[in-house]
């Protein structure tokens, strides 16, 4: 079955540098005809998706069907998606396989995400496939930086509302005959001054109200790549690469209530080394051994008599936590006899957060073994059994071996014990690779460990819980493909259902937050898409997803409500137009069905449809001019207690040299 | 004429949440020089939503046959009802700092028509207000003043600065209560103070005492505990609650104390020793107080106490009052917090009887009787 490729211009001048050396990438070959390998619930989209149209990572994932966004504002904010009803925060983020989710278990910041340092985003709906582990509850998505593999480089440039501009340079080029060099540098800002109408958080007085710019909203990134890919002389690949990130910002603060000095830096590295074997047995098994180092460290500042966050005092406090992760992974894959394929990965994950800043010092160590695999037999031509699962072994280490919750109220000598986890996915994929009619059933039983903050962390606000369990989720697919004849047009379908159960929810008290296992849901929906190009003038791609989104927590107050930033429908069309003298046109609209922000179903947002368009021309083999206007119909609403302002329509414009 | 109508609503609810740390809270009625028959028929009750990705909260009201009304009016969380028995003040916490008059007679016909009025205190936390005819005096939080209001529009009419009783290095002296009889003002200050790593320091609390007048300060009261939640005025003098450090201990530094006005005095006469911790929340009638015994989170039972006694007793089946209690002519209003059990009741004559909750009503926070 093939997976949905989403690239919505054809446009890829830049991105065709010419190979004058391949140094490729390991894949497992198959005969292709025989056995149909690829997990129906995968999106692969690639550079030509989002390259210049101003689009961040979550309003890019979010033209997928089955995925929603959360936008905090614009460049840089806060933003996260849902995956089929799944909550951002179970949603497994990657950046070359590296997870970026953290030890506070909070939901993966893609704001601060450079698209312009990416290939391509691989997005896993069902499941958290093998190689990641089979760990969490929702899917996997996978942001793959640029690989040294092919000789070119390009640089990019950008300019757009309120005082947006990015810029970005890559290139990759041979040393020797079996070393690719490739480094990438690319940086983003803006200023974020959008206005908004302030209505003063006085929702009967309207007396009060004004139009207010944004304040204090600045966002800077920086980023930058270097990659070694060396072939030695057995055959096999090494591939070292080192990825640094920092990001700065205004914390604005909230509609009513804008800060003057409050900010956020977050600080970011990567090593990552890689050895990939030559195919063994004719080519019926290939080797792969890593190891990954991430570092991240982010900080928020604030300064009460100015900002009015926090306590009253008159201290400039700056709190925050760093957190280390050291990776050493080994995976093979085999196909032993022409209808079996699989795969089989043992990682252990080595965690440590420790605080920053003014925070208390604490220091927690999470030890975490994985081992996890797939294996996939073709019954026959048509039908196909496969299986998945993972085993997680967990050990957590308290900071001198004694955890006392911030209140007083429990001391511990050491952490929980916690129990191992199985978590497992049989499915059946029916048709062949060339089959018009392909499809995919599947369902699995998930889990997903509390993280070390929620566990044993100190926030101020807050509590931890040493009691927390395990989140839950029993999930169950069926897909289908059909590709019309003449391959220019092709439909797919999925029904999705998932229980979720043990689910975290931060819940007041006292007027202190602590992390508890009351969230159950029940999500069940239907996506579809269509691609079709029915000329070489025209791309069109049409999207919908309808769903049930269902709270069956033991409350009275959110029983039977809606999930939190879930619509009941949800679509998106778009349509490319490839005019005469290299010019593109492209037109994407999106319209959803009214949701709640709130377990409460309370903070309603009402139905909305935005719509953007993009521009580009190609004066040159290698050269792209893009223009794009986002949200043009400048749609502003929020609900009164959504207290952060978001960005009207918005203009960008890009300029791309390939070389 | 006015009395029937409101019999007709019967009791007003308000509703409301806060997020974020706040060292001290206070009760959640407050005095009042409104004749007690105007005073004498129903209640009000708050909801909020106990979940943090829920920012609104909404005033219900318990109807005349004793059930919490379906409709609701839409607040912040955090938000705190107060009335003067006639009208309805709702006092929006920290970060949105607003108070709201509603009139409780027009409540059906939504908060386009009942909210007579909406004045924003901007990052001054309105905790609590005490009324005197068409004035009220409002205690702001995390201000460094009290300031004096017109009920009819909610414009300031004066000010007291209250900056000298902040700790050093604090913008605010935390008051978390006020009272007011006889021409008197009285402000209960926490006084705490944090320092750049979340470290909070709780001195011994303070009690200052003004002219309601004028605004003069005529005296201040060092309290013998740390921490101060609430005070009440019986026959003379003065009852505070104490909390302590938020660490759910029994010892001497939290409790009840009398403070003797005449001599200026506190002393301890019911120790969290006794009480098995510090107390969250308080109200009090005459002689008989009712408290909310700060175990940890999720856990502040009632207690009952008798001030002349100096004796208290087990409310049982309440887990988690909180702040939400309210009590008038020997009946208490009290609503349960507990996630998945949340609940007004009404405990009189010993007996608890829980009132149905609407689908979909959040917990309770807050109660005001009118």
């Amino acid at each position: 079955m093939d997976p949905t490729v989403v690239s919505a211009s054809k446009s890829v001048a830049v991105d065709d540098a010419t190979p004058t050396q391949n140094l490729g990438m390991t894949e497992v070959v198959t005969d292709g005809e025989t056995i149909l390998i690829k997990n129906a619930g995968y999106t692969e989209i690639t550079a030509a998706a989002w390259e210049g149209k101003a689009l961040s990572a979550a309003d890019l994932l979010s033209t997928l069907p089955g995925i929603q966004a959360y936008r905090q504002g614009g460049l840089g904010s806060f933003q996260t998606v849902s995956v089929r009803g799944v909550a951002a925060r179970n949603i497994l983020i990657c950046v070359d396989g590296v997870p970026l989710n953290d030890a506070s278990g909070g939901a993966v910041n893609l704001g601060s995400i450079d698209l312009n340092q990416m290939e391509k985003i691989e997005v896993y709906k069902n499941n958290v496939p093998a190689k990641f582990g089979v760990s969490g509850l929702g899917g996997a998505i996978n942001f793959v930086t640029k690989n040294a593999v092919k000789k070119g480089g390009r640089v990019m440039a950008a300019y757009g509302s309120h005082n947006l501009w990015e810029g970005s340079f890559q290139v990759s080029t041979p040393v020797t005959d079996s070393l690719m060099f490739a480094s990438s540098f690319a940086t983003r800002h803006s200023d974020n001054d959008y206005e908004y109408l302030n209505r003063n958080g006085t929702q009967y007085n309207s007396k009060d109200d004004y139009t207010a710019k944004r304040e204090n909203a600045q966002y800077t990134d920086v980023s930058g790549n270097v990659q070694f890919r060396m072939l030695h002389g057995n055959g096999y690949f090494s591939t070292l690469a080192v990825t640094a990130t920092r990001y700065e910002g205004g914390n604005p603060g909230k509609e009513q209530n804008q800060t003057k000095v409050a900010e956020f830096v977050g600080e970011s590295a990567l090593i990552r080394y890689g050895l990939e074997s030559v195919g063994y047995f004719d080519d019926k098994l290939f080797l792969y051994g890593g190891l990954s180092a991430r570092l991240d460290k982010n900080m928020s500042s604030s300064y009460y008599p100015l900002d009015h966050i926090g306590f009253g005092n008159n201290v400039f406090m700056e709190y925050g936590s760093a957190t280390y992760k050291v990776v050493p992974e080994f995976w093979a894959e085999f196909r032993p006899v022409e209808r079996l394929t699989g795969m089989i990965r043992f990682a252990y994950e080595w965690e440590r957060a420790e605080a920053r800043g003014n925070s208390k010092d604490w220091a927690l160590d999470r030890k975490n073994f994985i081992g996890s695999g797939d294996l996939y037999y073709q019954v026959f031509k048509y039908v196909g059994l496969g299986g998945e699962g993972s085993a997680q072994v967990l050990k957590d280490h308290l900071d001198e071996g004694t955890f006392v919750l911030p209140t007083g109220g429990r001391t511990l000598e050491d952490a929980k014990e916690r129990d191992a986890s199985f978590a497992g996915r049989f499915y059946s994929r029916f048709g062949a690779e060339s089959s018009p009619l392909t499809g995919e059933v599947s369902i699995g039983r998930f889990y997903q460990q509390p993280a070390l903050m929620e566990l044993y962390g100190t926030f101020p606000g807050a509590i931890s819980n040493p009691d927390l369990e395990r989140e839950k989720a029993t999930r169950f697919e069926a897909s289908a493909n059909y590709k019309f004849p003449g391959s220019h047009t092709s439909f797919q379908t999925t029904y999705f259902e998932s229980h979720i159960e043990n689910g975290i929810c931060w819940v007041l008290s006292t007027e202190l937050l602590r992390p508890i296992n009351v969230a159950r849901a029940l999500i069940r929906g239907v996506e579809m898409e269509l691609n079709s190009s029915p000329s070489k003038f025209l791309d069109v791609v049409l999207r919908a997803t309808i769903q049930k989104t269902e709270d069956r927590s033991h409350s009275n107050t959110f029983n039977g409500n809606k999930l939190p930033g879930e619509p009941d429908r949800n679509y998106f069309a778009e349509a490319t137009l490839h005019l005469p003298f290299h010019f593109d046109f492209s037109w994407a609209s999106d319209w959803r069905s009214i949701m709640y922000s709130d377990r409460a179903n309370r903070t309603e947002q009402p139905a909305v449809a935005t719509h953007r368009a993009s521009l580009s021309y190609n004066p040159f083999e290698k050269t792209r001019l893009m223009f794009a206007v986002n949200n043009i119909t400048n749609e502003k609403y929020r609900n009164f207690y959504t207290p952060f302002p978001v960005p009207g329509r918005e203009y960008k414009f890009t300029i791309i040299q390939g070389f | 004429m006015n009395k029937i109508k409101k019999q007709s609503l019967a009791a007003l609810a308000a509703a409301g949440l806060a997020f974020g740390l706040v060292a001290c809270g206070n009760d959640s009625s407050s005095s009042t020089n409104v004749p007690e028959e105007e005073t004498s028929a129903y209640a009000g009750v708050v909801f909020d939503g106990g979940d943090y990705q829920v920012p609104e909260g909404e005033l219900r009201w318990i109807d005349k046959d004793g059930k919490i009304s379906e409709k609701s009016l839409s607040f912040y969380q955090d938000s705190k009802v107060v009335t003067n028995g006639n009208d309805v003040y709702v006092l929006e916490g920290l970060g949105t700092d607003n108070i709201s008059k509603v009139n409780p007679e027009l409540i059906n016909d939504g908060a386009e028509k009942a909210v007579v009025w909406q004045e924003k205190f901007a990052n001054a936390n309105p905790v609590d207000m005490v009324f005197d005819g068409e004035k009220a005096w409002v205690a702001l939080q995390n201000a460094d003043s009290l300031v004096q209001i017109s009920t009819k529009d909610g414009k300031v009419l004066k000010s007291i600065k209250t900056g000298e009783f902040a700790s050093e290095g604090e913008t605010s002296p935390y008051v978390a209560d006020i009272e007011l009889a006889k021409g008197v003002l009285y402000a209960l200050f926490v006084r705490y103070s944090a320092d750049a790593e979340y470290n909070f320091t709780y001195p011994r609390g303070l009690v200052a005492i003004y002219d309601a007048e004028t605004g003069k300060l005529q005296d201040t009261v060092q309290l013998v505990t740390n921490n101060p939640t609430a005070m009440s005025l019986y026959k003379g003098d003065l009852y505070v609650a104490s909390l302590g450090e938020y660490d759910g201990k029994a010892d001497d530094n939290r409790g009840v104390e009398k403070v003797d006005l005449k001599a200026k005095k506190s002393e301890l006469i019911i120790s969290g020793e006794k009480l098995g911790a510090g107390i969250y929340g308080f109200v009090a009638e005459e002689e008989t107080a009712y408290a909310a015994i700060y175990n940890g989170w999720g856990s502040t039972p009632v207690v009952k106490i008798d001030l002349e006694k100096k004796t208290f007793e087990k409310v049982e089946g309440i887990a988690d009052a909180q702040k939400t209690m309210a009590v008038k002519n020997g009946v208490l209003y009290v609503g349960d917090h507990t996630y998945g059990e949340e609940k007004v009741y009404v405990y009189k004559d010993g007996k608890l009887k829980a009132l149905e909750q609407p689908k979909g009503a959040q917990a309770p926070y807050s109660i005001a009787l009118f």
